[in-house]
């Protein structure tokens, strides 16, 4: 009845009719798979994890070879440290005081940088020299001979005058402190320590700061240890109650300068024009006495009009900094592009170089600036301020 | 005959914006100038003749009196003396006018002398420079608007006030054609408004100085005069500013370099030669809104902004006193110096808020090529100052900044102040 052809056309045409609803039902099923990566950031230092190797509970751990040296990894730098703990005793003098911070002495920091440089640091990392020989110190002065691995990560870039030697020192020391604390009751998350091991952690860190930067001012350390905010006068520290949010952009250049020859350069400047430098840094101080008062204030000043007085500080004292020749040209093209979008900024830290501060006042959408900023080369963060200090967590 | 006479416009060196708050500042005379010509029509001394068949009209040149004679012998040698007229003044075109050239905004304004005589009111008193009472404005504002000025030049009114209201008071109401030239941009800061008054009123107190001896080039007024002139020009730029200072007619008049606190102008002798660049970045500013900007953040910041005038103040005090020094340092030296305390000023200028993209865009560009700038003036635009230490070759830099679209002149600084010519 049907032909041949009939019959085959039929059965080709069911086929492909078949062939075409499977495909659409599979392509229709795609839409229910949620495909949309996300990704947040924070800006804090912590090390991820420290775990020791106890003589007694036998932690059949593959990295057997951990039991009795002492190791260090920078996981953003990809390098890793490792010292054994015989070697370590016999170089480096055993002050068995923990409990009181001293300062490490020059033929301890000279044996300690022997230890240092039997490491093979890469040519271009040289600058880590300091840092490892301050976690060599800090280590052995608190928990002494004793092997493990400690493991450090950052969001903070290096030598940008954001602080990472001293969020360094105060995360390793936190967490060689925390290691001592008989009280392990399982916390949830983070915590701070409590005032007198703080207190301990800031000291200790501070003296770690004196090996990586000659002389500091304590300001970083204190911060990092603490928190919040600070207020600093010749050589006193006072920690101040933040009563507002405050949000910045905080701009790398990355270019890098010479902090010692910026602070020295002000210094001269100040010798040949006594009277007009005197005036300059009267002006900085009544701008950071200002900020530190509206910071603090309980007023019913809305966070508007506070916001306002702190944008136009940190304009003066942007200018102020102009004076005292620390500007670059790298920051006045920061400036000049937040300016573009009626933001405020300053350098911070030395300058030179370094980081650049840019108010956000509440409801500031960054997406543009930042776009524009990140074209020119640079890096940018969005950072909250005034927030906690340094944590721990078992 | 013609008196011609020429006034340098200013920069101010140090301590604009903070001067308002009691700083000290320094000014100086740049050599850029504004020229006046004052040509005055044929007086009962030249004369010109109507002869029957023939007309002679003005003489224009000062030595006239030979060619007259010429003619005298002529007609009497002829024995034409019947024919000869008596002495008259005829329809020189300027004998019953008063006209004023802008020759390099191609514009003229001119107003027959009766009709002067009309509006504006008649105070002989022309020894002494009182300031222009609000009815006298009024009427001389009339005069200015039945001129018809084009309407994107009517900044120029209060300037023709000026120019009508100094005339007057000075050569009361005779004929003459006024001729302005100027090297100085308009309303850039460069005191061209006070190197006008300044040029005008030295042209109008020359044209009355008897001793005509013929003096070769430019030479400037004696003591006497230059007070006088000082003092009418200051109230001529009161016509144009409402409250001036006195910084910018003192340093075009008396030339040189002025220290300037609370009021107290004080004249200073350079011992040293400066050499700038001024690029005007064109920029136009409402300095009365740059003014009470930096009064408004003094009020809010306090203590700050009292410390950054005394910064300004330290630095003007400074530079004054190096520019005067006898020091055996050497130029180099000094240069140094106040390229730093330049840079200094600059500073504090962008803490008071009164730099702008502009000015920092010229500022950058110089950095480039190892020379330090400063604002000058108001800010918010107007001119930037750069300091050419003794050898600089400005060439490169001066093309870049024009490409950027700016205007650039090199000028030296605290030379001459007003000066006449006949």
């Amino acid at each position: 009845m049907h032909s041949f052809a009939y019959r085959e056309n039929a059965l080709f045409t069911f086929s492909v009719t078949t062939l075409a609803f499977i495909c659409a039902i599979a392509s229709f099923s795609d839409n229910f798979s949620n495909q949309t990566p996300s990704a947040q950031m924070e800006v804090e230092t912590f090390i991820v994890g420290y775990y020791q190797e106890s003589s007694g509970n036998l932690l059949e751990h593959e990295t057997a070879e951990n039991n009795d040296r002492l190791t260090l990894q920078l996981k953003d730098l990809s390098l890793e440290f490792s010292w054994s703990v015989s070697r370590l005793k016999e170089v480096i003098p055993c002050d068995s005081n923990t409990s009181s911070p001293a300062s490490c002495s020059g033929e301890t920091l000279k044996s300690i940088a022997v230890l240092v440089e039997e490491q093979n640091i890469p040519e271009e990392k040289i600058w880590l020299s300091s840092g490892i020989s301050t976690f060599l110190w800090l280590y052995t002065s608190i928990r002494g001979f004793s092997p493990a691995t400690v493991i450090i990560t950052t969001e903070l870039p290096y030598g940008s005058g954001l602080g990472s030697s001293a969020a360094f020192c105060v995360a390793l020391t936190s967490a060689l402190i925390a290691s001592s604390i008989s009280d392990k009751t399982h916390r949830e998350g983070w915590s701070s320590l409590d005032e007198t091991n703080l207190e301990l952690l800031n000291k200790w860190a501070f003296e770690g700061e004196k090996i990586i930067h000659g002389k500091p001012s304590g300001i970083d350390n204190t911060v990092s240890a603490y928190g919040n905010m600070i207020k600093f006068c010749s050589g006193e520290i006072t920690r101040l109650q933040s009563n507002m949010p405050l949000r910045m952009l905080i701009t790398n250049t990355k270019v890098g300068r010479n902090t010692k020859a910026l602070v020295s350069g002000v210094s001269e400047r100040t010798v040949r024009h006594p009277d007009a430098m005197k005036s300059v840094f009267n002006a900085v101080d009544s701008i950071s006495k200002e900020l530190a008062a509206i910071i603090q204030s309980k007023d019913q000043n809305s966070v508007t009009e506070k916001e306002e007085s702190i944008k136009e500080l940190m304009e003066i004292n942007q200018g102020l900094l102009q004076s005292m020749g620390v500007s670059h040209s790298s920051i006045d093209t920061v400036i000049r592009t937040t300016l573009k979008h009626k933001l405020t900024s300053k350098l911070t830290g030395a300058g030179g170089g370094g980081c650049v501060l840019t108010l956000l006042p509440t409801g500031t959408v960054v997406d543009k600036v930042v776009e524009e900023l990140e074209s020119s080369g640079f890096q940018c963060f969005s950072a909250s301020i005034g927030g906690n200090g340094a944590e721990i967590c078992f």
